[in-house]
């Protein structure tokens, strides 16, 4: 067994025993509210559609964390750039004309979402790479401006008269739903996430950039001295990690809602942060830890009437803290 | 007269936990441990200070379990990071979505909210103006009290000195019969004292928890210990001045002229404003993130 494996092994059964003792405290039986959150997940179609339609936003949400966390650089702010993204492509979804079709309406969509979420994510590079400001500091402060700038924009007419949503989008540019998952907002846009973290993984790979991004990731100061420049590749990175997370807006306001609207894919940034730290360098690995976030996530919701869900971030946040500390574990325990 | 020194006592007020967990964050981070957990630290012990002030019917008992519950918090960053070799930013990420999520969690566990708890006694009293309430209000001289320790703290003592030690060429500080671990332990304690106290402020001023009642200000006041350059003094200045920005922020917002999202995301943009621009002299402690 190769040392990540037994690693993510050892944390997700740490994880697993902490659940389980949380439930315990609760006062509810461990065994039945885990078989129960299975069946809500994994037990029906529908249940599998919801799983399969979160784990599309972590997904996104975690190659956008991950090709900057490469770059040794911790990505917060990806949930202000996909709630700007979701607005812009709602606002300018919502006036385009009746007829258009998807084959114009999505890459246009998908182009602007995208373009949003790299200009917002390009002052945490720019103030990074700059002034040396700390990009968690930056991250969460542009997230919390995002949060409000939305809110104004909505309130300032953007929205319908009397709700927090903008208009409905044309029938072209939503994307379409599979039949196969009834009542689930599962989409298209589940076929983006599996390109995006293949294409990520390919790229740090196979390209130049890939490779500078890399030299960045292993020392900052060995990468300037090999003629990289590194200010400028951190303001490069942040931006496409912007630009990927904005991309959530193809899911959420596109294939699920049809419309942007307040909060709508509020915290799915930290979810994706923390898949990323569990895939590593691995696309496929990003995506099995996308399904396995987006599992307790939908599960909680089954399991919320006798265990409140906001166990669940627990559990996320303590199997990312397990991850980080399972290498040193294992190595205590190898060498006894 | 009477609505300047409101104003004062309101950006004092407003600065109060700035101060606080400013003051933690210094500790841990001369130390050499990064610590962006404040955020969490302050979540955990302002619900662990309603939740001891509920169930004994004491705020002072419901104080001494916020700090405790800021201890803790602290103490399992340094466990996380120290013995378990973890990445001092993913730890205090980790702390952060725990927090965030643990503290809705036992506020539905314990008073079956997902909002907010029910109404908590006080120390100190109520009574007379805004300026009167704070100075008579003991939350306010414990800040203070953090602040001057710090401030002498840091310089005077012999923790202090090895705190500087540890943070700045950790192999001398081992060299000389320095624990490089058990310093930095005791520095995150005292993180963790300090981060729960502005946690407690928190909880004390708003006399209730509600989910996600720090609002962010953690990570503030580990900006302003970053555009201080790690120094208490010019820490506490700059604390200070985010209070009376944003003291300043809410008579503008009385005024209805701005719209309330924009005065909301001030604090936010001064502090990427501020560390933008107000970069001074200062420079991070040399082995800051080496653990």
């Amino acid at each position: 067994m190769t040392a990540r494996l037994r690693v993510l092994l050892l944390a997700a059964l740490l994880s697993a025993l902490s659940f389980e003792l949380a439930v315990l405290a609760f006062g509810e039986s461990p065994g039945s509210v885990v078989s129960q959150l299975f069946a809500g997940t994994w037990g029906t179609r529908y249940g599998l559609g919801q799983v399969l339609f979160k784990a599309t936003s972590i997904a996104i949400a975690g190659a956008a964390a991950q090709i900057a966390l490469r770059a040794g650089l911790f990505q917060i702010g990806v949930d202000g750039a996909i709630a700007v993204a979701a607005l812009a492509v709602g606002a300018i979804g919502a006036r385009l004309p009746l007829g258009i079709s998807p084959l114009l309406a999505w890459p246009l969509l998908a182009a602007i979402g995208a373009a949003a979420g790299a200009l917002w994510s390009l002052p945490i590079g720019v103030l990074r790479a700059r002034f040396g400001a700390h990009e968690v500091i930056s991250g969460i402060m542009l997230n919390k401006i995002a949060g409000a700038l939305v809110g104004y924009l909505f309130a300032a007419g953007l929205a319908e008269k009397a709700s927090v949503h903008t208009p409905p989008l044309p029938q072209g540019a939503r994307i379409s739903r599979f039949a196969f998952f009834p009542g689930s907002a599962v989409n298209l846009a589940l076929v983006v996430a599996i390109a995006i973290a293949f294409a990520v993984a390919w790229v740090m790979r196979r390209t130049l950039l890939g490779r500078e991004i890399q030299a960045l990731g292993a020392s900052e100061s060995a990468a300037g001295a090999a003629g990289i420049p590194v200010g400028r590749k951190q303001i490069v990175v942040l931006s496409i990690s912007g630009a990927i997370a904005g991309l959530c807006a193809l899911n959420d306001v596109m294939g699920y809602k049809g419309y942007a609207e307040e909060g709508l894919s509020a915290g799915v940034g930290f979810t994706g942060l923390a898949a990323a730290l569990l895939a590593g360098r691995s696309g496929a690995g990003l995506l099995v830890a996308s399904l396995f976030f987006a599992t307790l996530s939908q599960g909680g919701l089954s399991i919320n009437a006798r265990v409140p869900m906001e166990i669940v971030d627990v559990v996320i946040g303590l199997t990312i803290l397990f991850v980080a500390i399972a290498p040193a574990v294992d190595r205590k325990l190898e060498a006894r | 007269m009477s609505r300047t020194l409101d104003f004062v006592a309101q950006s004092l007020r407003i600065a109060l936990p700035y101060l606080a967990a400013a003051m933690g964050g210094i500790w841990s981070e001369r130390a050499g441990v990064p610590n962006v957990a404040l955020e969490g630290t302050m979540l955990f012990a302002a619900l662990g200070t309603v939740a001891g002030t509920t169930s004994t019917g004491s705020p002072v008992a419901g104080l001494a379990i916020g700090l405790a519950s800021g201890v803790a918090v602290q103490l399992t960053h340094a466990a996380a990071v120290l013995y378990g070799r973890a990445n001092a930013i993913v730890s205090g990420l980790a702390l952060n979505l725990i927090a965030s999520g643990g503290t809705r969690f036992l506020l539905r566990a314990f008073y079956d909210s997902s909002s907010n708890s029910p109404q908590i006694p006080v120390l100190g009293s109520r009574t007379g103006s805004l300026a009167v309430v704070t100075l008579l209000d003991p939350m306010t001289w414990f800040v203070a009290a953090v602040v001057v320790a710090t401030v002498l703290g840091l310089e005077r003592t012999r923790l202090g000195l090895r705190v500087r030690a540890v943070g700045e060429h950790p192999e001398a500080a081992e060299s000389v019969g320095v624990s490089v671990v058990t310093t930095r332990i005791a520095a995150l304690a005292l993180a963790g004292a300090a981060a729960g106290l502005a946690g407690a402020w928190l909880a004390f001023d708003q006399r209730q928890f509600s989910s996600g009642m720090s609002g962010g200000r953690g990570f503030i006041a580990l900006a302003t210990v970053i555009i201080a350059g790690w120094r208490p003094l010019p820490a506490v200045a700059f604390a200070l001045l985010f209070g009376t920005a944003e003291a300043a922020q809410i008579a503008l917002q009385d005024q209805k002229a701005v719209a309330h999202q924009v005065v909301q995301a001030l604090p936010y943009l001064l502090t990427l404003v501020a560390l933008a621009t107000l970069r001074g002299r200062g420079r991070p402690p040399a082995a800051l993130g080496k653990t």
